[in-house]
């Protein structure tokens, strides 16, 4: 749709603060008197501690307190099991047993050195493989088969076993993707304070889900949630990370804030961020494909295992995505899939922009590039032939249905293999390869469709509050959370739309959790799709009370009123008064209420626990991707040359944004493909900075031909759909089915780096 | 971060006043390697840091004859802009473009690359192949000279003296002549990365295509840095073949294998190293069909 603001590329209402160097980051949020605070680390990954001495950290000079597990004052242990500080046992590398505060860094950094931690080192479960076998030791003593609490998620459609009896060829195959950091520029940091004006504690910093936030420090600090105070600053980013990390950092530094009476900050190192915060889940999958000899996916068979680290407060819902999208976007009859997740003695799994869906989007993807190329198939025609359309179920049951659920599938893979002329290049790279002896093209084909929004993994809520000042400017609230997604731009576009005044007017409020109303986390690309509906519907009240005011004022009835153009008019378009003057009069006499509250809940999923089908996510989004690539067969390096790439997202509300957090997610899905790879011996982490720890530049990001698709979103505003994550899933599968073009080679575990490449394998120090 | 005294000088005497004595400073320039050394507090407590970004005469290119001179504080990017350099040595500006980043190329110098000797160095196997000399002053103005291949005595090893300083790297021009070089810099992503190895070449063939100079030096192949005689040895005086070509490149992997023994990283270096440098050969070589 294209509206006065909506669909139109308004430049970012946080824009200015930002280029300028004005808006004030954590980092740069001081407070009096505030103090520092440093992390004791587990020494040994896994250890059972048997003393903490901090009597020598405490005679260092400048050094306020060190808190340990004895001075938290309600639980210790948060959700997810996360401890805020470790006693018995350091599960982790990460895991904490100690803070000190101090007057300055340096003080603080001496006194964290200057703990004293005794301990015996144990044996640990390092690797998700190592989980997976039989017998082995439990990483949390209550969970004797280290099977996470509540990740297992069967998903039955039709009768696999039959399927594959049917089928002419039966297809195994097993991949593998490892932890992937979020990089966001601005490591972890949180200031807390005894609160000014009340009692309890108020707690500022990056964070991403501030109502999380709330929760967990009010429980560590035996706490209401209404006596903890959460407050943004800008948030450098975060992509799911800032969240798990900032929570302990928070609790921690509470715990503290009441030891000293001070403010205490804590600002991690780049270090200290990649060993205790959140990555993405590394996944173990297991497919088995059955296919009838004309392409025809007769049967599917998943078994998906997640590694979820010391502690996990994530895979709860991230496996479940995972089962739901595990087929991909394939009409498949039968399916059986199951989903299951392991602790570890190792860093933990969080949310990272995709959840899982970059996970088991690589396995089905190149599941169905390997079936084409058994068959003797072209890997176009082959998902041709099977992908999703109008009339189809999918693998949880939902139908696809005009106005309803898009299925544009099949159109965009045709237009945009047209557009990469992928036919002519499947043919002439063989040729040229058959020529070059170095240097090998490839071209690689992927195709995606995801859930948008919360779906079946929880309730999902929005919240929005908008106030019209007494002149005529307006504060607009979200109860969720700008991180440079570009969030209140769009929110802001949405309540100009749908008031009919000018953007300029409204000034986006920071998130205060003593003010805004608690809208859940925000994540799984709802911020637009559902946060935007609580946008909406808070200025659609507000409309109907300026209109009822316009009705007084005009004698006019409501019904033939509108606000448009900045000004209350008649249907027509007459102009009869400015909205300033219609502001004014609302105020005096009349004393109408121009404050109001959004909200916006699809209401709970239903959904069979048994076999996942039931309505589980309200819409889906839909992509395409064609990759081409080069190889130099005497390095094993992979240039990415050219991505031709399409997505259907309903309504794109602001398309430079949408543009911006598509390509943005393509740049990390291009990072996870080739080059992203944390390092770990024996829990212990060997990459933990960027010196080690490759993300992609811009140099690395190739020519990218970008295409919009619209539909219909009868659910989203203004028909919009969440896509901040969409972007992420799609490269990785499409490059190695391109390599696999460009040398005939199948490489089932990423990043696909120049060992892997070259030799096959990854090789490890 | 353990500084206990920044001294920023201006002359080479200045710098050299600070290095005699019981504790001699560290001399500090571009700092892009020094400065992490710092953070991480590998350098120890209590140290004295000479500034030597500042001394003007040690950020000289000049051409002296047949010679190039390069001031050891001279920083990348100014030897990747050097016409000279393109001129005189176009593996080196290849190299020196290939560093880091513009912010790490405007702060990088050439004796920070050379003096910390580390195995990933993008100048040292240009400057190998370059047959460069080294110039040293130590704190009694005393000069000492010696060849690259001489100075680089191990891992992150030279043979700097406490009280020395590195003043310039030189080496004959290659301008006007018949030799032809190149520089491959493999790393993981496109810039800004530590390279995984880099191959750096130079050849001369007469008239005929008889092989009559060739030079070869790979970075992150050897335990020390160094050049790979036996393998030259086997190209000189010959007419250049793919049987050749391969032929050389298994001797340089000998030569890996013997020096350094099979490590973890060699099932991937290994073959790159035979294929790159066939690569590379089959490329800057011309042919006999």
């Amino acid at each position: 749709m294209q509206g006065t603001y909506v669909g139109k590329n308004c430049l970012r209402v946080d824009g200015y603060e930002k280029v300028t160097g004005k808006a004030v980051f954590s980092a740069d949020f001081r407070m009096e008197r505030q103090l520092y605070a440093k992390s004791v680390y587990a020494p040994k990954p896994h250890i059972r501690i048997t003393a903490v001495n901090i009597e020598k950290a405490l005679r260092i000079p400048g050094v306020a307190a060190v808190a340990t597990s004895k001075n938290v004052p309600g639980a210790n242990e948060m959700f997810g099991r996360f401890p805020a500080f470790a006693d018995q046992e350091a599960k982790y590398t990460g895991d904490v047993i100690a803070v000190a505060a101090a007057e300055t860094r340096e003080a603080a950094e001496a006194a964290a050195r200057a703990v004293e931690v005794e301990y015996e080192e144990l044996e640990g479960l390092w690797s998700l493989d190592a989980a997976m076998q039989e017998g082995v030791s439990a990483v949390h003593p209550d969970v004797p088969d280290n099977e996470i609490e509540y990740t297992y998620f069967p998903l039955r459609k039709g009768d696999a076993e039959a399927g594959f009896l049917q089928s002419d060829t039966v297809m195994e195959r097993s991949y593998f993707v490892g932890w992937q950091e979020q990089a966001y520029i601005e490591p972890e940091s949180v200031v807390v304070s005894p609160a000014s004006f009340h009692h309890g504690y108020d707690v500022y910093g990056c964070i991403q889900n501030p109502y999380t936030i709330r929760q967990n420090v009010a429980s560590v600090m035996g706490l209401h949630q209404s006596e903890i105070r959460v407050v943004l600053t800008a948030v450098g980013g975060s992509f799911g990370g800032k969240d798990e990390s900032v929570m302990n950092m928070a609790a921690r530094c509470a715990v503290l804030a009441k030891m000293t009476g001070r403010p205490v900050r804590m600002d991690l190192t780049r270090e200290e961020s990649f060993r205790e915060s959140s990555k993405r889940h590394p996944f173990r999958m297991n497919y088995r494909m059955g296919l009838a000899q004309d392409g025809t996916i007769k049967a599917l068979q998943t078994k998906l295992t997640c590694q979820g680290g010391a502690y996990n407060n994530k895979a709860q819902f991230s496996n479940w995505r995972a089962v739901v999208h595990t087929a991909g976007p394939y009409r498949i009859e039968n399916i059986t899939a199951d989903v299951h997740a392991k602790y570890t003695n190792t860093i933990y799994g969080g949310a990272y922009r995709g959840f899982s869906g970059p996970q088991v989007v690589f396995a089905s993807e190149t599941m169905v590039d390997e079936a084409a190329a058994e068959l003797g198939m072209n890997p176009k025609d082959f998902r041709l032939h099977n992908v999703l359309r109008e009339g189809d179920t999918i693998a949880c049951g939902q139908l696809l249905k005009e106005g309803i659920i898009a299925a544009p599938l099949q159109k965009m893979i045709q237009e945009l293999c047209g557009m990469a002329d992928f036919d002519a290049k499947w043919n002439s790279f063989k040729e040229h390869n058959a020529q070059s002896k170095y240097l090998k093209k490839g071209i690689g084909l992927a195709v995606t469709y995801r859930g948008a929004g919360l779906g079946g993994e929880g309730v999902d809520c929005s919240s929005a509050m908008i106030t019209i000042c007494r002149d005529g400017s307006v504060q607009l609230f979200s109860g969720h959370t700008e991180m440079g997604q570009g969030m209140r731009t769009v929110h802001s576009q949405i309540a100009a739309e749908a008031l009919g005044i000018d953007i300029k007017r409204i000034a986006f409020k920071h998130s205060d959790t003593s003010v805004t109303l608690d809208a859940g986390p925000t994540v799984a690309s709802r911020g637009t799709q559902s946060g935007g509906r609580a946008v909406l519907h808070a200025a659609l009240k507000l409309k109907d009370e300026l209109l009822r005011g316009g009705e007084k004022k005009t004698g006019i009835p409501k019904e033939q009123l509108d606000v448009a153009g900045d000004s209350l008019v008649k249907q027509g378009g007459e102009v009869l008064c400015s909205f300033d003057d219609l502001v004014g009069y609302c105020v005096f006499p009349l004393g109408l209420n121009l404050s109001a509250q959004g909200w916006y809940s699809p209401g709970l999923s239903h959904i069979d626990p048994e076999t996942q089908q039931g309505d589980c996510y309200q819409t889906y989004t839909n992509g395409v991707i064609i990759t081409e690539i080069t190889v130099d067969e005497s390095t094993g390096k992979i240039t990415v040359e050219k991505i031709t790439i399409g997505y259907e997202l309903g309504t794109a509300v602001n398309p430079d944004i949408a543009y911006g957090q598509l390509v943005g997610a393509l740049a990390q899905g291009l990072g996870y493909a080739l080059f992203e790879e944390l390092e770990e011996r024996n829990g212990e982490l060997l990459s933990a900075n960027f010196d080690e720890y490759l993300i992609p530049t811009t140099l690395d990001m190739p020519e990218v031909d970008f295409h919009l698709y619209g539909s219909e979103n009868p659910e989203g505003p203004y028909g919009a759909k969440g896509i901040g994550e969409l972007g992420i899933e799609l490269i990785a599968p499409s490059i190695g089915n391109a390599l696999y073009h460009a040398v005939g080679r199948r490489l089932r575990e990423l990043p696909f780096n120049l060992e892997r490449v070259k030799i096959g394998k990854a090789l490890t120090r | 971060m353990g500084i206990e005294k920044y001294i920023q000088v201006t002359s080479i005497s200045e710098v050299l006043s600070c290095l005699g004595g019981t504790s001699p400073a560290r001399i500090i320039c571009g700092g892009t390697d020094m400065v992490i050394s710092l953070r991480e507090g590998s350098l120890g407590e209590h140290i004295t840091l000479v500034d030597i970004s500042r001394v003007k005469e040690l950020q000289q290119i000049t051409q002296d004859g047949q010679d190039i001179e390069i001031g050891a504080a001279a920083v990348m990017a100014d030897i990747a802009e050097s016409s000279c350099i393109a001129e005189s040595s176009l593996i080196l500006h290849h190299a020196a473009r290939s560093v880091g980043s513009p912010q790490i190329r405007s702060r990088g110098t050439i004796g920070g690359n050379i003096v910390t000797s580390a195995q990933c160095a993008d100048t040292i196997p240009a400057l190998l192949a370059l047959d460069a000399q080294i110039t040293l002053m130590n704190s009694e103005q005393s000069v000492r000279t010696l060849p690259i291949s001489q100075f680089l005595t191990g891992p992150k090893q030279t043979d700097i003296r406490n009280d020395e300083l590195l003043i310039s790297v030189r080496f004959p021009s290659l301008a006007g002549g018949v030799y032809r070089g190149s520089y491959y810099k493999l790393i993981r992503r496109a810039a800004v990365a530590k390279s995984r190895m880099s191959f750096a070449l130079i050849s001369a063939q007469d008239r005929q295509g008889i092989v009559e100079d060739i030079r070869i030096s790979i970075g992150s192949a050897l335990s020390t840095h160094g050049r790979f005689k036996e393998a030259e040895k086997m190209l000189i005086g010959k007419k250049a073949s793919l049987d050749a070509v391969e032929k050389t490149a298994e001797c340089c992997v000998s030569q890996v294998v013997e020096q350094t023994g099979i490590r973890w990283s060699s099932a991937y270096k290994l073959p790159v190293i035979k294929d790159v440098l066939c690569r590379e050969l089959e490329t800057l070589l011309e042919m006999e069909d």
